[in-house]
C-alpha cells in the first residue's frame, strides 16, 4: 500500500517547502528554526514561489539555502539584508519577504538597517537567529550576549546586551516576539502568525550555539534556556481557513489577537496576565526578565495601526516590476508639451 | 542676455555652507559661444566684505568695478571704471524686511545701462526667475529701473563693454545637468529611487521627485515609482540591489565619498549580476574635499569599485543632452549586460545652468534584457543555469523572484553555473573569466566616442564630461600656435573600440582631464595595446574650478614642447 502524502491547503506536499542539506553543526538552534520555517509555510499554504528569502552574512543568513528550495532568495552582504528587502518589496509588492538575520548581523554591523526597516514599516517577516556568539568566525561575543554570561572558552561578557525586542517596540514595530528554537510549538505558531502580519514582524528566537557558547554558563545554552525561561503565554494559531469548530476551546482564560488574513493568535492565560497591546509593558517586562536573568517568550508586542513603506508610497496595485513599457515612459506626445513648455 | 540670443554660460561658485559665506557667480558671454569661466573679469561686482578687498587686488587695469556703497569699504583703483550706489539703502525703501535681496537687483539695473541689455528680454528673464509671481516681479523690476536710471545720471564714463542681440537659436532653453538626468531617469522607467542627500547629486534626485507626479503617475494619482530617502549611501545602493534582483529598475544618485561607502554593494552586484544603476555627481575629493568644487576624480574609483577583480560601465555625459539620453540608456544597458552601471556627471555640468537643444525622445524600446519570463521560454533554452553562458555572449539568462521558474539563493559567495555555492577552484576561474568576456564585449555596444578631426592628424586631445565646455576653446588657443588639434571626447568605459583607431590615426595623444593624477590616462593605458600607449600623454590638473581654457591649453602646449625634445 502506498503512503498518502499529506497535502496542505493550495494541495501541496511539505517536500515542496524543503531544502538543501544543511551545513551547520549537528544541533545547531538555526536547523531547529529552518524546520520550523518550513512547517509554518507549508500549514499557511503560501505558494512557495510567492515567498523570497532574504538573509545577510553569518551563519544564520546561510540557511535560506536549506529550506524553501521553490523560493527566490538573496543571501546579501553582512548586516545590509533590510535594504536589499526594501528595494526588492518597493518593485514587487506582492511577494512574502522573509529575512533571516543573526544576531552579528542585527545588533553589531547591520542595527541601523534594521532600525530603519522597523521605522518604515517594512512588510516583512524578520528572524533573529540569536545565539550571542559569531559563530562563523569561532565564537566571538555578539552585542545580544548577556552581562555575566560566558562562552565556552574565554572570560565572561562584562557589557550590557542589546535586547533586539526592545529596541523594536521602541521604535514602534507591530508585530514583535521571542521564542526559542527548541520550543517548535510556540515557534510555529509565532512564524505561523509573523506571516500572517502586514508590515514588520520581529521574531528574536533564541538559538544555541552548540559549538562555541552551549555550556551551562552561557545564557543562550540549551541548558540554561530550559530552566531560565517564562513563556509569557501559551499560544496557537488558528487559520483563516480553519473552520471553527474545528478549535479546540481552551481550559482557562485565553485572548484571540486578529491577523491581517484573518487568522488568529490565540494567547493562553498561563500564571498572570500580559497586555501584548502596551508598548510599555512589554518594556517593563523585559526589563524585569533582564534582572532577573530569565528569558521571557511569547507574543511581546501586537498593533496594526500603521500604514506598511510600500502602502506609504501610493503606488500602483500591479507590482512594478511588472509594468510594460507604456507605463514606464512618458509618451511621445508627453514629451512634446514638455519641450515646448521648458522653450516657453 | 540668453534672452538676447548672446551665447552665455553661468556659473556659481558656492562654499560648503548655508548663508553664512560667501558665493560668487561667474558669468562668461562669448560670441565663439565658450563656456568656461574666462581669463579675466571684465566687469566685476563688490557686494561682499568678506572677498571685498580679495577681489579688488584681483582686477585687471581698465575693468569696471560696480559697488555696494552701504558695505562701507573703499574701492581705491583709480586704474579701474568705477561707480558705487547705496544699493541696500535704497532697497530698504522698497521693502526693508527684503532690502538684503532686493539690493543686487539695483547692479542688474548698473549693468543693463553699462552693456545695453534689452529691457525686453530682462523683463523676460526676471519673470522666469520668480516664476511669475506678480508682487516679486514687480519689486525686482522696480529696484532695476531705479538702478539703471541712476547709472544713466551718474555714470561719466563710457563703457567698453556692449552686449548686441544675436539671433536667438530658436527652441533653445537653460537646464542643469542634474534636472536632464533625472528627466532621462523618468524616461527610463526607473521604478525605484533611493536616496541619501549629498552635493552636488541632491537635485538630481529631487529632480526626479518633481517630474513623477506629472510623468509617471496614472490618472488616479497611482505612481509607478517609488522613492526612498535612505538612512545612509550604503542602504541606498542596497535597495537599488534589491530593486534589480527582484526585476525593477532601482537607481540612487551620490556623490564620491556614497560611491566609496556604496563599494560592498557595487562588488555585490558585479558577482551576483544584479542590474541597477549609480549616478555619481562628482565632487572635489579626497575625503570630504571641496565639496562644492568641480572635479573629475573618481573615475578609477568607478570604474573597479570593490574588492577583487570587478570592472565596471561608466557612461560620461558632456552635455546636458546626454545627461538625458544616458540617464534612459543606462538602465537599458544594466539589464541587458546584468550589471551595475554608472552615471558619471560633475558637480560643473550636474548644477549650471547650461543651453539647451531640447532633449531627443528616445529612438530605441526599454530593453529588458534576457529574462525568462515564462515557462515556454525556459523550455526553448537547452541547459539553463542562472549563470550559465548559453548564448556564447557572457551574458546568462536570469528569472525573477515570483515567477516560479528555476529559482536560486543568489549570494555573493562563489557560485557554479546553476547558482550552487562553490569554491572549486575551475569553477571560480571560469566565472570570473566570463564575467570579464562580458563586460569586454559590452563596450561596442556602450556610446562612442564624439569625434572632430583636422585631416592634418598631429595632435589628438582625448577628454571626456564637462571638459566639452571648454575644448573649443582649449584646441582654439593651440591651434593659434599653428598646430592643428583634433578632438575626442570618451563617452564610456570600457572603451569603445573607435578610440584606440584614434590613437592610431594620430602622431601625438594628450588625454585631458580634470584631476591630478591622469585617471582617464590610466584607464587609457590599461585597455590600450602596449604599442600605442608610448603615444599618449596626460595633461591633468584640477584646482577645483571648472576648467579655465587657458590653463589647460598652456599645459598642453608644454606637454607638447616636452614630447618634441
Amino acid at each position: 500500500m502506498s503512503k498518502v502524502i499529506k497535502l496542505n491547503v493550495i494541495d501541496r506536499p511539505k517536500s515542496d517547502y524543503t531544502g538543501g542539506p544543511s551545513s551547520l553543526c549537528p544541533g545547531c538552534g538555526h536547523d531547529q528554526i529552518s524546520g520550523v520555517i518550513i512547517q509554518a509555510c507549508w500549514e499557511n499554504g503560501i505558494e512557495p514561489s510567492r515567498i523570497a528569502k532574504m538573509s545577510g552574512i553569518g551563519c544564520s543568513s546561510k540557511t535560506p539555502a536549506y529550506f524553501l528550495g521553490q523560493s527566490h532568495g538573496f543571501n546579501t552582504v553582512h548586516g545590509r539584508m533590510p535594504s536589499v528587502t526594501t528595494g526588492a518589496n518597493m518593485v514587487n509588492k506582492d511577494l512574502v519577504y522573509l529575512g533571516v538575520s543573526g544576531d552579528g548581523d542585527s545588533a553589531s554591523i547591520g542595527i541601523g538597517q534594521f532600525i530603519h526597516a522597523i521605522r518604515r514599516n517594512l512588510n516583512m517577516v524578520y528572524i533573529i537567529e540569536n545565539n550571542g556568539v559569531y559563530g562563523l568566525t569561532k565564537g566571538q561575543y555578539s552585542a545580544t550576549v548577556e552581562k555575566g554570561s560566558k562562552k565556552r572558552k574565554g572570560a565572561p561578557n562584562e557589557q550590557p546586551p542589546i535586547d533586539m525586542c526592545k529596541l523594536a517596540i521602541n521604535l514602534g514595530c507591530g508585530f514583535v516576539a521571542r521564542s526559542f528554537s527548541g520550543a517548535k510549538k510556540q515557534l510555529t505558531s509565532l512564524m505561523k502568525a509573523a506571516l500572517s502580519h502586514n508590515g514588520m514582524a520581529v521574531i528574536d528566537v533564541i538559538s544555541p550555539c552548540v559549538t562555541f557558547a552551549n555550556n551551562d554558563e552561557s545564557y543562550k545554552s540549551y541548558g540554561y534556556v530550559k530552566t531560565q525561561t517564562e513563556e509569557l503565554h501559551g499560544v496557537d494559531y488558528i487559520h483563516h481557513f480553519q473552520p471553527m469548530n474545528e478549535v479546540d476551546i481552551p481550559e482557562g482564560g485565553f485572548e484571540d489577537v486578529e491577523l491581517f488574513d484573518g487568522s488568529v493568535l490565540r494567547l493562553e492565560t498561563l500564571s498572570t496576565e500580559y497586555d501584548y497591546t502596551d508598548p510599555t509593558a512589554a518594556i517593563a517586562a523585559l526589563h524585569m526578565a533582564e534582572v532577573d536573568k530569565k528569558h521571557i517568550t511569547g507574543l511581546l508586542h501586537h498593533n496594526t495601526d500603521m500604514p506598511t513603506a510600500d502602502e506609504d508610497q501610493g503606488l500602483i496595485d500591479t507590482p512594478l516590476c511588472d509594468l510594460s513599457e507604456d507605463m514606464l515612459r512618458p509618451s511621445r506626445e508627453r514629451h512634446e508639451e514638455i519641450m515646448t513648455r521648458f522653450r516657453g | 542676455m540668453f534672452e538676447m540670443g548672446v551665447p552665455v554660460s553661468g556659473k556659481n561658485l558656492f562654499p560648503s555652507n548655508i548663508s553664512g559665506l560667501p558665493t560668487w557667480f561667474i558669468i562668461r558671454a562669448s560670441d565663439q559661444g565658450y563656456q568656461a569661466p574666462g581669463d579675466k573679469t571684465d566687469i566685476q561686482i563688490l557686494m561682499n566684505a568678506d572677498t571685498w578687498f580679495k577681489d579688488i587686488e584681483k582686477i585687471e587695469s581698465g575693468s569696471i568695478i560696480i559697488y555696494n556703497e552701504n558695505v562701507k569699504l573703499p574701492v581705491e583703483r583709480d586704474d579701474c571704471l568705477v561707480f558705487g550706489l547705496p544699493m541696500t539703502k535704497l532697497a530698504r525703501g522698497i521693502n526693508p524686511k527684503m532690502a538684503k535681496m532686493i539690493a543686487n537687483m539695483y547692479y542688474v539695473g548698473v549693468i543693463q545701462h553699462l552693456i545695453g541689455i534689452d529691457q525686453v528680454a530682462l523683463e523676460k528673464a526676471v519673470n522666469r526667475q520668480f516664476k511669475g509671481k506678480k508682487t516679486a516681479v514687480e519689486v525686482n523690476l522696480r529696484a532695476i529701473e531705479e538702478g539703471r536710471k541712476m547709472a544713466e545720471e551718474g555714470i561719466t564714463w563710457e563703457s567698453p563693454h556692449i552686449v548686441e542681440a544675436r539671433q536667438k537659436k530658436e527652441g533653445t532653453f537653460l537646464i542643469d545637468g542634474n534636472e536632464a538626468a533625472a528627466l532621462g531617469s523618468i524616461y527610463g522607467g526607473v521604478n525605484m529611487l533611493s536616496w541619501y542627500p549629498i552635493t552636488p547629486s541632491s537635485s538630481l534626485a529631487e529632480g526626479i521627485i518633481h517630474w513623477l507626479p506629472q510623468l509617471r503617475e496614472t490618472e488616479d494619482g497611482m505612481s509607478t515609482c517609488a522613492v526612498v530617502q535612505a538612512e545612509d549611501e550604503l542602504a541606498a545602493a542596497g535597495m537599488v540591489l534589491g530593486a534589480g534582483w527582484a526585476g525593477g529598475r532601482g537607481m540612487t544618485c551620490t556623490s564620491g565619498p556614497g560611491i566609496s561607502l556604496m563599494s560592498e554593494f557595487i562588488g555585490l552586484a558585479y558577482f551576483a549580476e544584479v542590474p541597477g544603476v549609480i549616478w555619481d555627481v562628482n565632487r572635489v575629493g579626497p575625503s570630504t574635499g571641496l565639496p562644492t568644487r568641480t572635479q573629475q576624480g573618481d573615475l578609477n574609483l568607478l570604474r573597479e569599485a570593490s574588492h577583487g577583480d570587478t570592472e565596471h560601465i561608466v557612461l560620461i555625459p558632456g552635455t546636458v543632452e546626454e545627461c538625458f539620453e544616458f540617464g534612459w540608456k543606462a538602465f537599458d544597458y544594466a539589464e541587458r549586460f546584468q550589471t551595475l552601471v554608472f552615471g558619471f556627471s560633475d558637480l560643473d555640468l550636474g548644477m549650471n545652468n547650461w543651453v539647451c537643444s531640447g532633449f531627443e525622445y528616445p529612438d530605441q524600446p526599454i530593453d529588458r534584457g534576457k529574462v525568462v519570463r515564462s515557462a515556454d521560454q525556459m523550455a526553448a533554452i537547452e541547459n539553463y543555469g542562472r549563470y550559465r553562458d548559453v548564448d556564447g555572449d557572457g551574458i546568462p539568462y536570469r528569472t525573477l523572484p515570483g515567477s516560479g521558474l528555476d529559482p536560486i539563493l543568489y549570494r555573493g559567495t562563489g557560485h557554479d553555473e546553476d547558482g550552487i555555492y562553490s569554491e572549486d577552484p575551475e569553477v571560480y576561474q571560469k566565472l570570473m573569466m566570463r564575467l570579464k568576456r562580458k563586460l569586454f564585449n559590452a563596450r561596442k555596444h556602450l556610446p562612442g566616442p564624439v569625434i572632430r578631426e583636422e585631416t592634418e592628424q598631429d595632435v589628438g586631445i582625448i577628454y571626456m564630461g564637462s571638459m566639452e565646455n571648454s575644448i573649443q576653446e582649449i584646441d582654439d588657443i593651440i591651434e593659434e600656435t599653428g598646430l592643428k588639434v583634433s578632438q575626442c571626447r570618451v563617452r564610456a568605459v570600457p572603451l569603445h573600440p573607435d578610440i584606440e583607431a584614434f590613437i592610431e590615426r594620430h602622431n601625438r595623444v594628450i588625454v585631458l582631464e580634470i584631476n591630478r593624477d591622469g585617471q582617464l590616462y590610466g584607464v587609457l593605458r590599461k585597455e590600450l595595446p602596449i604599442n600605442l600607449v608610448p603615444k599618449i600623454s596626460s595633461v591633468a590638473y584640477s584646482d577645483g574650478m571648472p576648467p579655465r581654457a587657458r590653463i589647460y591649453a598652456e599645459l598642453i602646449l608644454e606637454v607638447l614642447k616636452e614630447r618634441a625634445q
